[in-house]
């Protein structure tokens, strides 16, 4: 009788520590478990854009064998399924490392697939405004300064200062680039505007022959608010 | 009659500052062929180049014929380096630190009072250091005072950044390479900002910047073009053949070295 009972307690005994084994090996199986993500990005084209978006993404801890292929923009890594990442966290970290996603698919451990495709907007990057302002100066080297002052800036696609009638005008787009921003381009270069005095040093700074007779500017007259930068003032 | 005289006089007198002010151009020398290393950033000790291999996370001493002298490795994309007084600084564009290697070999971490996000280049002058803080899109400096940083993320206005890959001391003068914005930015050493060029001539990412008493040099890494300035901003020579992707460039003995990543050489030039 008691040997029965030893053989039934060891044959309970190596059937439990079978089955808690068994449960053990599931869970670290699915611990291992990766998705496998893939990236496609615009705008890759230097190591500091490459490792830039590698910096970014090994933000997202857990990234493993992680591939970037500089030529096409195309990204890849694992991640652990436990931790379920989404489209939407991957695509936080491209734009965060500055570049737009421009499709995305995550494969799940399961074998499901999610994906995004980026559709490109229509953008209009042609200047859509013109202007003219009253700019002081005297010669052709003048010209130069101011028209290299203002095409200097992003956004301006054309500018023409008339030695004559001392105004300049300027095509440029309003949502990169301000009215407030070409005045000041061109008093940085030395040059008084209709609303804007040059700084004395600037202005000091030109050539003798350069120093134009300085405009007074009797009131204040306010710039155009427009989409561009002036919300940073 | 006097007025005349006067244009003659004026036409001579620019005629004259038009000749003491001419360049005289840079030719191609030679290439150093670097195996498998893909240089970054370039600095010069004194004797010999090292180079920061951003692909294989290391940096490299190597002579002038391009035999390697030296590796150390296990950095975290090591950027654009520089040399001051016998120590080497390396920014490490993963792990946002600059680390300082003495020349026994002994490494420490520079302290800053301000946290980094990609910092991708580090000039040392006398007490001064410079950062270029690529993803905070500023520049930190440190002068006499302590840190301060320069600039925020921006487009136009002076002082105003779009990833910053780049920055190089001259005579107190801070000059900045705003890769995205596609020029050079000029400081004095409170972060006062002086004066902005390169936009003209339309760089496409301004990499790597290196000032001595003659020149501005910029690299033009998606262009491949080198492009050469004096200290007021105007352009004096475009080198455009020979580049794919230049990096970073520096004077060594007189001559001028530029680090391409894509041909994995450095190109050497000589007025």
């Amino acid at each position: 009788m008691k040997i029965i009972n030893v053989f039934i307690t060891i044959v309970l005994l190596s059937f439990a520590t079978t089955s808690l084994l068994a449960q053990k090996n599931i869970k670290n199986d699915k611990n291992n478990l990766k998705d496998e993500v893939s990236v496609q990005v615009d705008g890759l084209g230097c190591p500091f854009c490459a490792y830039g978006l590698e910096k970014k993404m090994k933000e997202l801890k857990g990234v493993k064998a992680f591939k970037i292929e500089m030529e096409s923009g195309l990204t890849s890594f694992t991640y652990p399924t436990e931790n379920n990442i989404s489209i939407e966290e991957v695509k936080y970290q491209v734009i965060k490392a500055g570049y737009t996603p421009m499709a995305l698919s995550i494969k799940r451990a399961d074998g499901s697939i999610e994906e995004f495709e980026y559709e490109t907007p229509e953008i209009d990057y042609t200047a859509n405004q013109t202007i003219e302002f009253d700019v002081a100066g005297n010669c052709n080297m003048c010209r130069g300064r101011i028209e290299r002052a203002v095409m200097s800036l992003y956004g301006v696609s054309d500018a023409k200062w008339n030695k004559k009638k001392k105004y300049v005008t300027i095509k440029y787009l309003d949502s990169q680039v301000s009215e407030r921003d070409l005045h000041e381009a061109i008093s940085a270069a030395g040059y008084d505007t209709e609303k804007m005095k040059a700084m004395d040093d600037a202005y000091s700074a030109l050539p003798g022959c350069c120093q134009y007779d300085r405009i007074e500017i009797d009131a204040i007259v306010p710039f155009k608010k427009n989409t561009s930068t002036d919300n940073v003032e | 009659m006097l007025n005349k005289y006067n244009i003659a006089l004026t036409t001579l007198l620019l005629l004259l500052v038009g000749c003491s002010s001419s360049h005289k151009e840079f030719k191609f020398v030679n290439a150093i062929e670097l195996g498998k290393i893909t240089p970054i950033g370039l600095a010069f000790d004194g004797t010999d180049i090292w180079l920061s291999d951003g692909d294989n996370n290391q940096v490299v001493k190597i002579n002038r014929e391009g035999k390697v002298l030296q590796k150390l490795e296990n950095f975290e994309r090591p950027m654009h380096i520089a040399y001051n007084k016998g120590n080497l600084y390396i920014p490490q564009y993963g792990r946002d630190t600059i680390t300082i290697i003495s020349k026994n070999n002994n490494n420490k971490t520079l302290p800053i009072d301000m946290d980094l996000d990609a910092p991708a280049g580090v000039a040392v002058d006398n007490n001064n250091i410079a950062i270029a803080d690529f993803y905070n899109h500023r520049v930190l400096l440190k002068n006499k005072k302590g840190w301060q940083t320069i600039g925020k993320k921006g487009r136009n206005k002076p002082a105003e950044f779009e990833y910053p890959t780049d920055v190089h001391f001259n005579n107190d003068v801070l000059y900045v390479a705003d890769a995205y914005n596609h020029r050079i930015q000029v400081f004095d050493l409170n972060g006062k900002h002086l004066r902005t060029f390169g936009r003209p001539e339309k760089m496409n990412a301004t990499t790597g910047i290196f000032v001595d008493d003659n020149y501005v040099y910029a690299t033009d890494f998606e262009n491949g073009r080198l492009l050469i300035y004096n200290h007021i901003g105007q352009l004096q020579q475009i080198i455009d053949a020979g580049f794919e992707n230049p990096t970073d460039v520096a004077i060594i003995n007189n001559e001028l070295y530029v680090t391409d990543y894509k041909l994995k050489k450095i190109l050497v030039y000589k007025q």
